[in-house]
């Protein structure tokens, strides 16, 4: 850091005093709490540089040697990411930075950026015990100034990168969830690739956070990590409008997506006025300044608009770093304003005194009424209301009161917007596979996994506008299910049947070239047993198929191509599910359905009892439809229409029908061993080959085509999302009367 | 990334740009623009309409008058030389369907946006009337081109130095007057003055008119809220929810004044421009 203080005299005393020493609590509370050293605030308004300068070393070691290293620390459960604090504060107070870095980023993959944006004296430092032992929240271990020096200052470990996995995770968006997703992705070996709107990739911590809070160097070093690990970026890709997510997936081939778009949407006030001339969103404004350095007036062609007295609503972060960038444009007097008071500002309180220092007003318990413009159309008044702090409510928190008749006129010339944001609907929009809440965030399970499988989703964009600690822990832990999911490898295995088909009559039907798939699907699991499952260790069962198809219009004629999609199996508890769709040529779906399998234990014949799977729920009762009716090949309404049907086996089924469904599977591996010679037919099948040649894991979509000739064969080709082919099969027949 | 492969003067300050950009060139569709930045530290981002594109070739066209300090930035690059980002495409496409009578209305040069429009109008089955207005016979652009693509084309300059003397809403209210070539569909694009009269020559003879804004932009994805105007009172983004809108909806008093937000600093970045020629 260039413009770090190299020298800091009161704290190389105390070094002198503490460092290595073993120290009673007592002494440790007596050590002074370290100041941040900055640049001067008269300095600092006139230019962009960071103003916060960093700890010397002597400061970081005395600083970390006051942690009391509490038994039940605090600071840890407070952190977002479960950072081990006083792990990484003790190896600093010893001077084992190395070892220190390794300790924070075991769970924070950004520390410089944390360690100078993270609220942090509303999460690890907020009940630090040192904090309370001193009665003052200012005199907490400054766990995050210890963070950024140690980041500033060594050289993190080089990552290791696992073996190519040939697998291909997307991510769109490279805000902080974006950017951590993509390096533990990358690390597991997987093929990263991130699309991002603007030119530059950093998210919000590029375009929204200020020069003089967060350097964009340190973004840059980031974002260069992650290309030095293979990760490629590509910029000015706007998911939704340079292409949809569902077809960018498809034609490149990603077998996962992570969805970290943030939460860019400005809201408005509402209030009249607000279409004047000098009325700006806080996005607007910082994006000037910020990604196209507007601030920079001798190089920038984007202009910064030339205030004097400048009102910005709000009292986050947003509006402190719209405030004192108003200030370093040289605006005259810059005012905040904001409906609560101080103490509910959610800003960091380090900035809300730095903006202090730097000669902004703060207007609490006011609010803006309307946006009084002249006569050409420029912002020349606001009218603002002023609140009162109610009765508590049941809560405990005072809301405010619009005191009736306390309007009041200022004379602004600008007025900045920073009052809140919202998810930008453009994925919503433009992809109908993945479920938002109405607020218009993406809804995900406990794995960060959105409503369409293998799509996951995280920071603001889930979490509504957050932190940049949030939005990096919730990269990590999508990252973990992504790696998880494409590790799954749900069947390996090479064999290849011959087998003929029939139905009761003898008579060959175009459905049951769907139901190939299921039979073969099902021989086929019976044919490799458990292996790829956890049951394959218990060695002590075998799947069984049980399918509800769901045909919603009328079946194929021959001729037709049938396209089926269906995901690898899903497994629940020990259920292994299966959804699959079929559509003709023209897209028009045919049939939907789920696949079920269930494990049997092969010497009761009954369902693999629960406690064989230990927590894993046994799902006995099927979800899927009731009143399955168990048959054997001829499950198709007679009409080839609209209709239900199930064959083999579901959990609920009797014992005499299980045991029919026994009898189906050894018929079904009869097939497999002869080809029966005397069946009557329109058309006799000569032969069905059918070639695995299988590597299908549990994020892999399976796509199954089938051509249904009018003479000669029926061609079945699988293949899986990454393109490859895992399944190749042609059944013939002839014309026999 | 975005090299340009081919570059015409149109007139004096207008510029024909063809442009590699396969993604956006097999995505766009009539009426939507991109984001161009010519280097990617101190240009401005502008929005520029998508003339043309070529699929095949993986390529788009981008026609831009050179008046500002950017545009004119962006006009001194030369075949060959890589235009650092373009984003898009972006906004909604125009909304095509069999009018009837579809007649267009283009400005300057808001007649390069309006090609492919008319073009897909066309396509649809609409009988097409361009109305291409100008200042001056010089500063006309795209005549083949509308004359090969619609029906008929009608010109107007101020100065009367090509087709008649006059602005464009003349031979839109004769349209409007008469029985047998009354419009079914308006669709406007020029300077916003030029476009809040076509909507009031086109309001009082009940003809949906869509005027396509062309407002000051930052990202162009709704995240700045830089681009919104007021459409039937409600704030909108052209950005995302444009560019456009029922132009007898739009607030154009209101749209002209942001349009002016930056004027004092232009000129300051003006002169700077000039200096650097
Ligand atoms: C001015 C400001 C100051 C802040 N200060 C702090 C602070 O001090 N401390 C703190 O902890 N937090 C702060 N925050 C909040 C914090 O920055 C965010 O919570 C965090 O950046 C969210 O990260 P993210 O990865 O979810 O999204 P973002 O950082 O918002 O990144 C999303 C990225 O996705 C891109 N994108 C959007 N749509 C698409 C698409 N369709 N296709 C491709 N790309 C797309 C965007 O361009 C963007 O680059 C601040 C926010 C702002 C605006
Ligand atoms: S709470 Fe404070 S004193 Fe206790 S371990 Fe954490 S940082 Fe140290
Ligand atoms: S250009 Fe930023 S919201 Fe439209």
């Amino acid at each position: 850091m260039n413009n770090q203080p190299s020298s800091n005299t009161e704290a190389e005393e105390l070094y002198r005093l503490y460092a290595g020493k073993e120290l009673s609590p007592v002494e440790k509370m007596k050590i002074p709490a370290q100041e941040m050293p900055n640049q001067d605030p008269k300095v600092r308004s006139r230019n962009m540089k960071e103003v916060a300068l960093g700890y010397t070393k002597e400061q970081a070691v005395v600083e970390a040697t006051r942690c009391l290293q509490c038994k039940n620390p605090p600071c840890i459960s407070d952190c977002p990411v479960h950072i081990n604090i006083p792990a990484f504060l003790a190896e600093t107070a010893k001077e084992n930075f190395d070892e220190a870095l390794k300790v924070i980023r075991r769970d924070s993959l950004l520390p410089a950026m944390c360690g100078r944006v993270c609220p942090q004296e509303s999460q690890c430092q907020k009940n630090c015990t040192m904090g309370k032992a001193l009665k003052s929240i200012d005199k907490a271990v400054s766990i995050g100034r210890v963070e950024r020096f140690l980041a500033d200052n060594v050289d993190p470990e080089p990552v290791q990168i696992a073996a190519e996995t040939g697998k291909k995770v997307l991510i769109v968006g490279s805000g902080p969830a974006g950017i951590t997703c993509a390096a533990d992705c990358r690390k597991a070996g997987h093929r990263v690739v991130i699309c991002e709107a603007f030119n530059k990739p950093g998210g919000v911590t590029v375009y929204g956070i200020p020069e003089f809070r967060l350097p964009k160097t340190i973004v840059d070093k980031e974002i260069k990590n992650l290309q030095a690990m293979g990760v490629e970026i590509r910029p000015n890709f706007l998911v939704g409008k340079t292409q949809k997510l569902k077809d960018l997936m498809e034609k490149e081939h990603f077998d996962a997506a992570f969805i970290a778009v943030g939460a860019g949407l400005p809201v408005f006030t509402g209030v009249e006025g607000e279409n004047l001339i000098g009325v700006f969103a806080a996005n607007e404004y910082l994006t000037r300044s910020n990604l196209m350095k507007a601030y920079d007036k001798e190089h920038a062609l984007t202009p910064m608009f030339t205030s004097r007295r400048v009102a910005v609503l709000g009292g986050g972060n947003v509006a402190m770093d719209a405030a004192r960038t108003a200030v370093r444009m040289g605006a005259e007097k810059v005012a905040v304003i904001y409906r609560r008071t101080e103490a509910e500002m959610p800003a960091r309180k380090e900035e809300v005194h730095h903006a202090k220092e730097e000669g902004i007003v703060f207007y609490m318990l006011k609010n803006i009424r309307r946006i009084i413009g002249d006569e050409n159309g420029r912002v020349r008044q606001i009218e603002t209301v002023s609140f009162e702090l109610g009765e508590p409510d049941a809560s405990g928190r005072r809301s405010p009161v619009e005191i009736p008749g306390s309007e009041e006129l200022m004379d602004f010339d600008t007025v900045i917007i920073a009052i809140g944001s919202r998810s930008n609907p453009l994925i919503q929009q433009t992809t109908a596979e993945i479920e938002f809440n109405p607020k218009g965030n993406i809804i995900v399970s406990s794995e960060m996994e959105s409503s369409w499988k293998n799509v996951f989703a995280g920071g603001d964009i889930v979490s509504g506008a957050a932190t940049v600690i949030s939005a990096m822990g919730q990269g990590r832990e999508a990252a973990k299910a992504i790696n998880k999911r494409l590790s799954e490898k749900m069947f390996s295995h090479t064999f290849s049947v011959r087998l003929s088909e029939l139905d009761i009559n003898g008579k060959i039907q175009p459905y049951h070239i769907v139901s190939y798939f299921q039979d073969t699907a099902s021989m086929y699991l019976r044919q490799i047993g458990m292996s790829g499952f956890d049951l394959a260790e218990s060695n002590r069962g075998w799947v069984v198929n049980a399918m509800t198809v769901l045909f919603e219009a009328p079946l194929p004629q021959w001729n037709e191509t049938v396209e089926m999609t269906t995901w690898a199996l899903n497994r629940t508890g020990v259920r292994l599910f299966r959804d699959f769709t079929a559509k003709d040529g023209k897209g028009t779906i045919l049939a939907k359905g789920t696949s079920s399998w269930v494990v049997i234990d092969e010497s009761t014949r009954q369902p693999v009892p629960q406690e064989v799977f230990g927590d894993k729920e046994l799902i006995t009762g099927d979800p899927i439809l009731p009143g399955i009716r168990p048959g054997r090949f001829s499950p198709i309404p007679e009409e080839n229409r609209l209709g239900q049907s199930s064959y083999f086996w579901n959990p609920r089924t009797s014992e005499q029908d299980l045991n029919r469904h026994i009898n189906n599977i050894n018929y079904l591996i009869s097939c497999i061993e002869s080809i029966p010679e005397n069946f009557r037919a329109e058309k006799t099948l000569k032969r069905f080959d059918i070639v695995f040649k299988a590597e299908i894991y549990a994020h892999q979509q399976i796509e199954i085509r089938t051509i249904l000739g009018e003479t000669e064969a029926v061609h079945t080709l699988i293949r899986t999302s990454d393109g490859k082919e895992v399944c190749t099969a042609k059944t013939e027949w002839e014309n026999c009367h | 990334m975005y090299q340009i492969l081919k570059k015409t003067q149109l007139s004096d300050t207008v510029f024909d740009f063809t442009v590699r950009a396969p993604l956006i060139a097999r995505e766009r569709k009539a009426g939507q623009f991109v984001i161009v930045q010519a280097d990617n530290e101190f240009a401005e981002r502008i929005p520029l309409t998508i003339a043309d594109a070529d699929d095949e070739a993986g390529t788009i066209r981008l026609i831009f008058a050179a008046i500002g300090a950017s545009t004119r930035a962006l006009s001194g690059m030369n075949e060959g030389d890589t235009i650092a980002n373009i984003l898009g495409p972006l906004g909604k496409p125009t909304h095509i369907e069999n009018f009837g009578h579809a007649v267009c209305v283009g400005g300057g040069i808001g007649v390069a946006p309006l090609y492919p429009i008319v073009k897909a109008l066309k396509a649809a089955g609409n009988r097409v009337t361009v109305i291409i207005g100008a200042r001056t016979a010089d500063l006309i652009i795209l005549e083949p081109e509308m004359r090969a693509a619609a029906d008929e084309v009608l010109i107007v300059t101020d100065d009367g130095s090509k087709g008649g003397k006059g602005v464009v809403t003349g031979p839109l209210k004769r349209l409007c007057e008469s029985d047998t070539e009354k419009p079914d569909f308006v669709v406007t694009i020029g300077p916003a003055v030029m476009m809040k009269f076509c909507a009031l020559t086109t309001k009082p003879f009940g003809v949906p008119t869509v005027a396509s804004l062309n407002t000051i932009m930052i990202d162009g994805t709704g995240m700045c809220g830089g681009c919104r105007v007021s459409v039937g009172g409600k704030t909108r983004f052209v950005c995302v929810d444009g560019p456009e809108f029922d132009a007898h909806q739009v607030d154009f008093d209101n749209m002209l004044l942001r349009l002016n937000s930056f004027k004092k600093e232009e000129e300051h970045k003006c002169r700077i421009g000039i200096s650097h020629e």
